[in-house]
């Protein structure tokens, strides 16, 4: 097992180093660059700027140095926002997106596990095509259409919630559910499929002739085998929670890592556009790991790798 | 992930005396499968209405999509403007089969190009097998772990917002998944007696994987097709709505959503409307696939 978990850490490492080259240098091969204003600075102003963030020196020598740095944890300075560095407005941004993400996950997971349930008790009962048809249309609502509908709905004509921003509790609602909805239509319908499969094995048949309950079958025995896609997909799953949606962050105005790497984005921040996306990158290959273990964990079979 | 066969619906499945003996074709097997799933097929009337309302729709409607009428500004719902207008005074109805000839555009060109790349990649590397195929399966592995959304973010955002860099850029992100299962196919396709005796009949490697091998992985790559088309359209709104997609005065149901959010508190309309047809859209894309893949794949589950 730790030889499984050593190796698998020692392949995210490539994967880290295509992303981070990829980046580097698509940024850096784009007309225009973060200093080129409309005014033209004077050149001796201008060479010193570009000396501060060693932009003077050869391509391949940026890069490297780039790095170097990254290796050890420093992301350099923002080329936008003085006075931080990226390393710092990651630490800064990211636990917002996280604490947003770990809302959204709970309101996947409860509606989600719910929903699925419930339909794989009665297949093809009216209860489980409605249950299915909801969680179809969850999945074609996407967050930019159903977070402004909420709003409207809840905030603008109800007056119940703020419209954006991320002070209070009930700030947090709209985002939460807006990001967790989308997810809790995919567990469902993975939750249904992996309970009808397991509820149609063998050992489901013996724990009925052992006359087990219906709900000790089900919790007991079902359940651990009917989650494992559900386990499967939250790794992906929790990397796109918790490392902050762009769309959903920037419709409610949420101070996290997705709205800060759009900015980024925008203001052609090389470094902050490159940090961030490292640091999403190594989230995503540190959260699939986690899953990975966890399916492991619960599936006996899986544990052989 | 395997299902088992009563996890779906007892009327999907024909029943055995309804096929004729010896005649049924895969592609009859499947129509005749799909035909009595209510859902897709209600899916393939909407999506039909929908391809021939936003093709035909803009030769016929008295506006033009980017006709401003400033002194108009934003009306609600009536005669002359069925769906109201926008603060420029533009026909939303206009705007919008206009945006969605933009949005299917998109989605059906960038599948198109996902399709091309992946199945020539899934095709060869299966074909190739060994250590080729080894090696080829590894980028695609590597690639996988890439945050794509990111990069095309990037791309829109540095090299400008071109309408044809934006279908390229999806497609070309898009195919990773159809090279896998095309590769899965392949390799299980190549060890079958029709290959060996099209081997045998001396035709060359190439034309035997274009001609024989890639034809029989059909019924996967269009039911993955179908899925990609939806997802390709979420991805062109998501950029249009962040303001890195299709730029005004060109539509897009995206951009239009994007709109209509700026202005929601005052003319809902225009947010109503747009996500509606976007999100019916996708419904109907997201069911076809469905139905598709049980009619033409039975052993995968809907999951």
């Amino acid at each position: 097992m730790t030889g499984f978990i050593l190796r698998r850490l020692l392949e995210i490492i490539p994967v880290l180093l295509a992303v981070v080259t990829i980046t580097f240098f698509l940024v850096r091969l784009a007309p225009g660059g973060p200093f080129d204003s409309e005014k033209r600075l004077e050149p001796k102003a201008q060479a010193q700027i570009e000396a501060f963030y060693r932009l003077d020196r050869p391509l391949h020598r940026q890069y490297l140095d780039y790095l170097w740095d990254a290796a050890r944890g420093d992301l350099g300075p923002s080329y936008r926002k003085t006075g931080r560095t990226v390393t710092e407005w990651v630490v800064l941004r990211l636990p917002v997106s996280m604490e947003l993400g770990l809302y959204a996950l709970a309101v996947a997971l409860a509606i989600g596990m719910g929903a699925g349930l419930l339909a794989a008790l009665r297949p093809n009962s009216l209860l489980d095509h409605g249950v299915m048809s909801a969680a179809m249309l969850g999945i074609c609502l996407p967050g930019f259409v159903l977070g402004p509908l909420l709003t409207l709905v809840f905030s603008l004509w109800m007056g119940w919630l703020p419209v954006a921003g991320w002070i209070t509790p009930a700030h947090k609602i709209l985002p939460a559910v807006t990001l967790g909805a989308m997810y809790a239509a995919y567990i469902a319908r993975m939750t249904r499929g992996g309970m009808l499969e397991t509820l149609s094995q063998d050992f489901i048949r013996t724990a009925r002739a052992k006359g087990l309950t219906e709900a000790r079958i089900l919790l007991r025995h079902a359940l651990r085998g009917g989650i494992q896609p559900v386990v499967a997909f939250l790794g992906p799953a929790m990397a796109g929670l918790f490392t902050g949606s762009f769309v959903v962050e920037t419709i409610f105005q949420v101070p996290g890592l997705g709205r800060e790497f759009v900015e980024a984005a925008f203001n052609r921040d090389y470094t902050m556009v490159t940090g961030t996306v490292l640091v999403y990158a190594a989230l995503v290959a540190l959260l699939n790991l986690a899953a990975d273990l966890a399916q492991a964990w619960l599936d006996p079979r899986a544990r052989g790798l | 992930m395997t299902a088992p066969r009563d996890t779906e619906t007892p009327a999907a499945v024909p029943a055995a005396e309804e096929i004729p003996a010896g005649r049924a074709s895969l592609w009859r097997d499947a129509w005749r499968r799909l035909r009595v799933n209510r859902l897709a097929v209600a899916a393939l009337f909407v999506l039909f209405a929908v391809g021939v309302t936003v093709v035909a729709g803009p030769w016929v409607t008295p506006h033009a999509y980017d006709a401003q009428d400033t002194a108009l500004g934003a009306v609600g719902p009536r005669a002359g403007h069925w769906l109201g207008t926008d603060p420029l005074g533009r026909d939303l109805l206009a705007r919008l089969l206009q945006g969605g000839r933009v949005s299917l555009l998109i989605g059906l060109s960038a599948t198109a190009v996902s399709l091309l790349i992946g199945v020539l990649y899934g095709g060869v590397s299966g074909f190739a097998g060994g250590r080729a195929d080894a090696l080829m399966m590894r980028i695609v592995d590597i690639l996988y772990a890439l945050p794509y959304t990111v990069f095309v973010i990037i791309l829109m955002v540095f090299f400008g917002r071109n309408f044809i860099f934006l279908f390229l850029a999806i497609g070309a992100v898009e195919w990773l998944t159809m090279a896998r299962i095309v590769r899965g196919q392949v390799l299980s396709l190549r060890e079958r007696e029709f290959v060996e005796a099209a081997r045998a009949l001396g035709l060359g490697r190439a034309r035997i994987l274009v001609r024989h091998i890639l034809p029989n992985t059909l019924g996967p790559v269009i039911i993955y097709a179908t899925l990609t088309v939806p997802r390709v359209m979420l991805l062109e709104a998501t950029l249009s709505f962040l303001g890195l997609g299709v730029q005004p005065p060109m539509s897009s149901w995206g951009l239009l959503i994007k709109e209509g959010v700026e202005t929601m508190e005052e003319y809902p309309w225009l947010l109503l409307f747009p996500s509606i047809a976007f999100s019916a859209t996708l419904f109907a894309l997201n069911a076809l696939g469905d139905g598709l893949r049980d009619a033409l794949d039975p052993r995968t589950s809907r999951d």
